[in-house]
């Protein structure tokens, strides 16, 4: 194994945004170091919801009939329209470098095609630009550098909401990271992050 | 049907949903009245704090139903309609709702939940309608809420509709003023929502109108956004036709996997491919798929595809 690999560490969307919850949130340091240390969540009954949602979605664009009496017919149809053909749940990884430290970028997207990047989300509590400071549209569009946008295509379980990033107004992830690495370091929790998430681990 | 090859795909009649958002002051109706050939749906008296000499033709309406009538009698003789402002529009629609629908209306004489289902449907339908025909010019009141030490300025329209009005806008602009110069903002931030799309992003300076001169700031950002569809249509076209003919290689050579000895001839196929756009990442995801659903794994040991039982 090289000395690069040894020394590379992975990030992930959920890791940065459990970072940023701790500006947001009065628990979000706790829930942080929870998530630093790869400790396992607890399953929430929207995270149930989320994961049955999708689910759902990715059976009908598998071709299973989508039934008329079905509690989320509607968004269910609209969302498997748009998302017909698309590849789904791909697993990408990318190689970066943020102040000299070598990163392993890794994400998975819930939908690809044709240059378009789609996420999906079950929110009963949608609001316009939830997803504005998320950092996965960051992240996701610096893993796929040949997408030309990142769409959230999110449901209530009635309606159909969609948030679309085109590249060109997002920034790039690494400037996030290099402000998280300092958070690490000024925290003392950098050894923590280097022992977690090196890349063999 | 008529089936169009991207690179004869014509944008010069592409209906544009936008909003146009701002405090109260900043010009949205003047700035609305700069589309091309427009018809005023004015429910807010804006039309009078418009400087004569840009004021068009407008139609002012009691109710929902009539408002729909003017629209219908505007095809063919508007190329944009406006409606000032939006969340009026929405006061009208929750009367009308409850006007004719029985769903709308509580026991007590109040505006039910479902009613709000009801409205949200309308709006959708109207939106969709109107695209058809004209240009759509949504004009929203904002308000400054404080959110811990910052501002947000937020759209003047009842809550639970607020989200949804965003949905079939190509394009948002919150409008706003600052030393004495307007500007539009398209870029969503975490003062104001706005939509970016076709290549207009950004906040952009809307120059001051002198007497005499044209007010057509919109009409020209209209065109600008078909002429952005155009040169984009023409410049992914190429990439879209070879990215087609990969992936149809892709599913052949993936459909071909049957047993762990098909699966590295298959990667090293995939690897010659000419990939266009996104088709090398969706071809390793179709064999992921692939290998899942036939029990095939990856044996770091031999470095080989085996099924999983004999692993």
């Amino acid at each position: 194994m090289s000395m690069q690999r040894r020394n590379k560490l992975r990030v992930t969307q959920s890791l940065l945004s459990s970072w940023l919850y701790v500006f947001k949130k009065d628990d979000g340091y706790e829930s942080f170091l929870k998530t630093l240390n790869r400790e396992k969540i607890p399953v929430t009954q929207a995270m149930l919801d989320g994961t049955r949602y999708e689910n759902c979605l990715n059976n009908i664009l598998k071709g299973e009939p989508l039934p008329m009496d079905h509690e989320w017919h509607d968004p269910l149809l609209e969302m498997a329209v748009e998302l017909q053909g698309s590849s789904q749940q791909v697993v990408i990884f990318r190689d970066t470098v943020v102040d000299g430290q070598p990163i392993l970028l890794h994400g998975v997207l819930d939908y690809l095609r044709e240059g378009h990047i789609w996420d999906c989300k079950f929110s009963k509590t949608y609001h316009l630009n939830k997803y504005l400071d998320s950092p996965q549209t960051a992240m996701y569009l610096s893993l796929v550098p040949e997408a030309f946008d990142f769409t959230y295509i999110i449901s209530d379980g009635k309606y159909v909401y969609r948030e679309k990033y085109p590249r060109e107004i997002v920034p790039p992830i690494e400037p996030t990271i290099k402000l998280f690495i300092d958070f690490l370091k000024k925290h003392d929790l950098y050894k923590i992050f280097e022992e977690k998430w090196r890349v063999n681990n | 049907m008529a089936i169009v090859a991207p690179s004869n795909m014509n944008f010069s009649d592409k209906n544009i949903i936008m909003i146009i958002s701002g405090l109260p002051g900043t010009g949205k109706t003047t700035l609305a009245l700069s589309a091309p050939d427009v018809l005023l749906i004015d429910t807010d008296e804006g039309m009078a704090r418009v400087n004569p000499a840009h004021r068009k033709d407008a139609s002012v309406c009691k109710t929902y139903e009539e408002i729909l009538a003017d629209i219908k009698a505007a095809e063919g003789h508007y190329k944009t309609i406006v409606i000032d402002t939006c969340g009026a529009l929405i006061e009208y629609m929750k009367d009308w709702a409850m006007r004719t629908d029985p769903k709308a209306s509580k026991a007590n004489g109040g505006f039910s939940l479902q009613g709000y289902g009801v409205i949200k449907s309308e709006f959708i339908r109207l939106s969709a309608e109107l695209r058809k025909k004209f240009n759509v010019i949504y004009l929203f009141h904002e308000n400054m809420t404080k959110n811990d030490d910052s501002l947000f300025y937020e759209l003047v329209v009842e809550g639970s509709t607020r989200t949804l009005v965003y949905q079939p806008a190509d394009l948002a602009g919150h409008l706003f003023i600052d030393h004495s110069k307007r500007y539009i903002g398209f870029t969503p931030t975490e003062q104001y929502s706005a939509k970016s799309a076709y290549g207009i992003r950004g906040i952009i300076e809307i120059p001051e109108l002198k007497d005499g001169d044209a007010n057509d700031f919109l009409t020209k950002l209209f065109a600008k956004v078909r002429k952005n569809l155009e040169t984009q249509a023409q410049t992914v076209a190429p990439q879209k036709s070879q990215y087609e003919e990969v992936m149809a290689s892709v599913r052949e050579f993936v459909g071909n996997i049957e047993k762990p000895e098909d699966v590295i001839p298959c990667l090293k196929a995939l690897k010659g491919l000419p990939h266009a756009l996104t088709s090398e990442k969706e071809g390793q995801a179709a064999v992921k798929a692939r290998i899942a659903e036939l029990g095939i794994v990856y044996d770091k040991a031999t470095k080989t595809y085996v099924y999983a039982e004999e692993k």
